[in-house]
């Protein structure tokens, strides 16, 4: 499972290439009868099936001649000539990329609209909550303590609306477990709907720390589940400090020995930065001994977005400055033959031993280069960079001339 | 008297050790160099002997802390319960 | 950083001091020691620093407070979690003693074709058939196999030279094979023959029922021929031949080698460890030679200790970690049991390396005459006129009578580690094991004094020389690190 691109719900990705994920430039054409928010699937085909189009947005590339009736909206990237149906929109030339099987959610009263499934991407995160029972320092999604229950059950409204081809969705937030058994419910939505589609749930564990939680979640019995939870360092005190909460690292720690005694699949997962780079290769050791039991161990680079952006003299190392620990931790994991991978890494920057670990976690094409990079021989193995990179990145950065 | 024993057990290898309880809770220690022992230097296994001592005083602290701690951990593990945190 | 982000002082524990977890300590050499927690998790340290642990005046995060809380050495207010998880460790340690009884091995005949020197079973001549298993004991022997609850068993024929009966080899394997259909155990069969009496048949057998092959490599030709008589005086060239077809015929890691070591190996380990990696092994055992058998008789024992070991153990282990710094993968598989032990959270299925003692418990030997013993060494303290270890015979016995029986428990139960003299407190002792039969055969107690037996005084020389090595060489550390079997 590819790991959340960070901050993407908001202004999304298709390979590095920014998408306008949410437009407040929409603007109604005619009667609106839909309910003020409501969340629909998109369809390009004129001749969908009509007994299903009352859920559907017909969406026009260029004006129509005709336009069938029996959906329950229209969407237009140029206004047409004649009559339009009830329930017609145009929208801005930014959200061009919406295809077949895309769910948005459409806000008339604002007049926006959000799309919040693309079924050619291949990273779909579903926003679960901003409420956050940690504050990490570099958090990409910084914690809103909103009522915002609204999102799970548009959640739950979504999944039918999923293609079943779909490979992997994320659940991400703020803190999904703090849905409580929402969450539950919807992990079972999810294996009832699309059984053939993995699920990625990114939590911190601490509510996992109450087995019957953590059991009421193996119950479900999803065919493909796995929780990706952080631990910072092998030192208490130093993760409490990176999560920015005390007895942080106790909850995390119970949650992920009852979610593997329940049987649920766990993956770790470190951001490496300055204040957890020194100890890698002993957090290393300390999950090879302590946590052998887990599924996956992600070591992943810096995103300078969210937190890290006002933190960023207490988090910047440039990457080439900790590969030493890096590799060390690598190579001790690896020995203990669990499952390792360094996601958002540039392969100029990585250590060559570490380049069989590397996954590329940004799309295969249109990716973000710099200009150090003109040249490279590497570029479509290499991931390249995330936009947010701009801001800090790597003084190292060099092509590969092979 | 028992770092002592236990020092002196240890020790079998390269001496034998009479002790003595004295007057005044003071006890004198004897190192007998005969035999197959008589190879050995006697100032080194008797400095050795000393330095044995305090390292079991370093144990009795450990023990009495956290022996109880041990039990504990070895009665769990040994037991037929899930060792996930019950509620 | 912006003041609703607090500073990483803000999180260390709101009460200073610590508690300590249980750990048990050992001087190293010279000014350091080394502790290890109850769960073979190790830290080098100086004496001073000792003390300051022990006496809480270390200083708070600092990398050695770091390490030693991270290891679960020490434990302060900023954490609770440590228990949970050294029980979580101590059980996972353990977890093979629930597995309980792998290792079965079968003393088809006593008869034998060679006379090695340290040969720690009778001699028989070939023609002697009184000293064959009965078909009736095999089929009990594998009853008594699969009651074992173990999910691996491993069937090892031995003797005397167990080719000279090979048709019960035959009768056994397939017995074995029919019952497991129903039993589904991983079931693994092993026969360590000294390859004199290998022929097609044999070969094609062994190919068919996944059978492996373990035989005796001493060293080089002088060494081997020496240590290993037989008529003829060819020992040696007809186990580099034996090796040959056996791999031809099994594939090349279906066949392995053991040495025996002896007086005239002691200062031959280079040699030797050569005549492992020409005939293309992936590791060798730097065995000791136990007190048993004839070793006892002709005063092999006698002729070195444990401390002349030690030297030929190092010097070996050097030797082999040079070989793999040139780029050769080749181990040695004693230091490899050791290392699996301090860096993975599991323990070991070796027998003779656990507490409570492998007897029984990890493997157990039915003898050519029927009676159950429940080591190798046992059943040779047996040849020699003391059966104080029989637990019962396979024709008259059941299993539970001859696994309850005294014979077992009583060695079993007084000899842990864990509560006798200078184990107890050892360092070493979640990396040892204890060994009463060899204990028995030394000192006459199950027990022994550590301080005057060979065993702890190998043990702990493998020990404290891995753990210099993986301190003071970095490079050494990685070769070591890379034998480890996760």
């Amino acid at each position: 499972m590819i790991p959340k691109r960070e901050g993407c719900w908001k202004a999304g990705y298709d390979g590095d290439v920014m998408l306008k994920l949410s437009s407040t430039c929409v603007s109604p054409l005619s009667q609106v009868t839909e309910p003020e928010v409501t969340v629909r699937r998109v369809t390009v085909n004129p001749n969908f099936v009509r007994p299903l189009r009352s859920n559907e947005f017909l969406l026009f590339r260029k004006a129509p001649e005709n336009i069938p009736p029996g959906f329950a909206g229209y969407l237009f990237f140029e206004k047409p000539s004649g009559a339009v149906p009830r329930n017609s929109f145009l929208l801005e030339q930014e959200l061009s990329y919406l295809d077949e099987g895309d769910i948005v959610r459409l806000n008339q009263k604002r007049n926006s609209l959000r799309t919040l499934y693309r079924r050619n991407s291949p990273h779909n995160f579903f926003l679960t909550t901003e409420r956050c029972n940690n504050f990490c320092l570099m958090c990409s999604q910084p914690p809103k303590d909103n009522e915002d229950s609204y999102l799970a059950d548009e959640i739950l409204t979504m999944i039918p609306l999923v293609s079943p081809e779909t490979k992997a969705i994320g659940l991400t937030g703020g803190e999904p477990t703090l849905l409580g058994q929402k969450l539950i419910d919807i992990v079972r939505h999810f294996k009832s709907y699309l059984p053939s589609t993995a699920l990625h749930i990114l939590s911190n564990g601490r509510q996992f720390k109450d087995l019957n939680y953590a059991k009421s979640l193996a119950a479900v019995a999803h065919p493909d589940l796995m929780i990706g939870t952080p631990v910072y360092s092998d030192i208490s005190s130093i993760h409490d400090y990176v999560v920015q909460a005390d007895g942080a690292f106790d909850d995390t720690i119970r949650g992920i020995i009852n979610l593997k005694s329940a049987g649920v699949r766990v993956e770790i997962r470190v951001v490496i930065h300055k204040a957890t780079y020194e100890r890698l290769p002993d957090l290393a050791l300390f999950i090879r001994r302590n946590l052998t039991f887990c599924d996956h161990v992600a070591l992943m680079g810096l995103e300078i977005t969210g937190f890290t952006k006002i933190n960023l003299n207490d988090l910047w190392i440039d990457p080439k400055d900790y590969q030493p620990q890096l590799r060390e931790a690598v190579e001790l994991l690896h020995r203990a033959r669990m499952a390792v991978s360094v996601y958002n890494h540039q392969l100029c920057v990585l250590d060559p031993a570490l380049t069989q670990f590397s996954r590329k976690s940004i799309s295969d094409w249109k990716n973000e280069y710099m200009p150090e990079c003109e040249g490279c021989t590497r570029r479509s193995q290499c991931g390249g960079f995330f936009s947010s990179a701009k801001l800090r990145y790597s003084a190292h950065i060099a092509p590969f001339r092979d | 008297m028992e770092a002592i024993k236990k020092a002196a057990y240890r020790f079998a290898d390269r001496t034998s050790v009479i002790i003595n309880p004295g007057r005044d809770s003071t006890l004198s220690v004897i190192f007998n160099f005969v035999g197959k022992h008589d190879k050995n230097n006697p100032e080194q296994v008797i400095s050795d002997f000393c330095n044995e001592l305090l390292d079991q005083d370093l144990r009795e602290i450990i023990r009495r802390e956290a022996g109880p701690l041990r039990n504990l951990i070895l009665a769990h593990a040994f037991s037929g319960t899930s060792l996930a945190e019950e509620d | 950083m912006p003041a609703v982000f607090k500073e990483q002082a803000h999180y260390l524990p709101a009460e200073k001091g610590y508690r300590l977890l249980p750990f048990r300590f050992i001087r190293l050499d010279g000014t350091r020691y080394v502790a290890v927690n109850e769960v073979g998790e190790w830290q080098v340290l100086k004496r001073p620093e000792l003390e300051a642990t022990v006496n809480k005046t270390l200083a708070q995060n600092t990398p050695l407070y770091y390490s030693l809380k991270s290891k679960h050495f020490i434990q302060d207010a900023d954490s609770n979690v440590a228990m949970d998880l050294v029980t979580l460790k101590a059980r996972t340690k353990r977890k093979r003693i629930a597995d309980f009884t792998g290792l079965h091995m079968f003393v088809v005949t006593l008869r034998c074709n060679h006379s090695c020197k340290y040969c720690q079973v009778s001699r028989q001549s070939e023609d002697r058939t009184a000293f064959d298993m009965t078909v009736l004991m095999a089929d009990k022997a594998i009853d008594f196999t699969f009651k074992s609850p173990a999910p691996a068993i491993k069937i090892e024929f031995q003797g005397g030279e167990p080719l000279l009966n090979f048709g019960l080899i035959k009768h056994i394997v397939l017995a074995a094979n029919k019952r497991n259909i129903t039993e589904r155990r991983n079931l693994a069969f092993v026969i360590a023959t000294n390859l004199s009496v290998l022929d097609n048949d044999i070969l094609n057998f062994c190919r068919d029922e996944n059978v492996l092959i373990s035989t005796s490599l001493d060293g080089p030709k002088d060494l081997h021929n020496t240590n290993r008589p037989n008529a003829g005086n060819k020992s040696y060239e007809i186990t580099i031949e034996g090796i040959r077809r056996a791999r031809e015929a099994l594939g090349k890691y279906r066949v392995n080698a053991l040495m025996t070591t002896t007086k005239a190996s002691l200062t031959r380990v280079t040699d030797i460890v050569d005549e492992y990696v020409r005939q293309d092994f992936r590791g060798i055992f730097l065995r000791s030679l136990s007190p048993f058998g004839f070793a006892i008789k002709t005063k092999c024992f006698d002729e070195y200790d444990a401390r002349e070991w030690q030297t030929f153990y190092r010097t070996g282990l050097d030797y082999i970690i040079e070989l793999n710094k040139q780029g050769l993968f080749f181990v040695e598989y004693y230091t490899v049991l050791a290392l699996q032990k301090m860096l993975t959270p599991y323990g070991t299925g070796f027998v003779n390396l656990q507490s409570p003692a492998g007897i029984g418990i990890a493997g157990v030997i039915f003898n050519y005459n029927g009676e159950v013993y429940p080591s190798d060494e046992a059943r040779m303290k047996a040849e020699m006129g003391d059966k104080i270890f029989c637990m019962g015979n396979l024709l008259k016995d059941s299993y539970e009578q001859m696994m309850t029986s005294p014979a077992l428990l009583t060695p079993l139960e007084e000899s842990v580690a864990e509560s006798v003299p200078m184990c107890e407190e050892c360092a070493f002792l979640p990396y040892c094991g204890c060994d009463p039969d060899y204990h028995y055969a030394t000192q006459h107690d199950f027990v022994g004094h550590k301080a005057l037996s060979g065993f702890c005084t190998k043990n702990m020389g493998v020990f404290r020389y891995i753990i210099q090595k993986m301190e003071d060489d970095p490079e050494a550390r990685r070769v070591l690190e890379g034998w480890v079997r996760w």
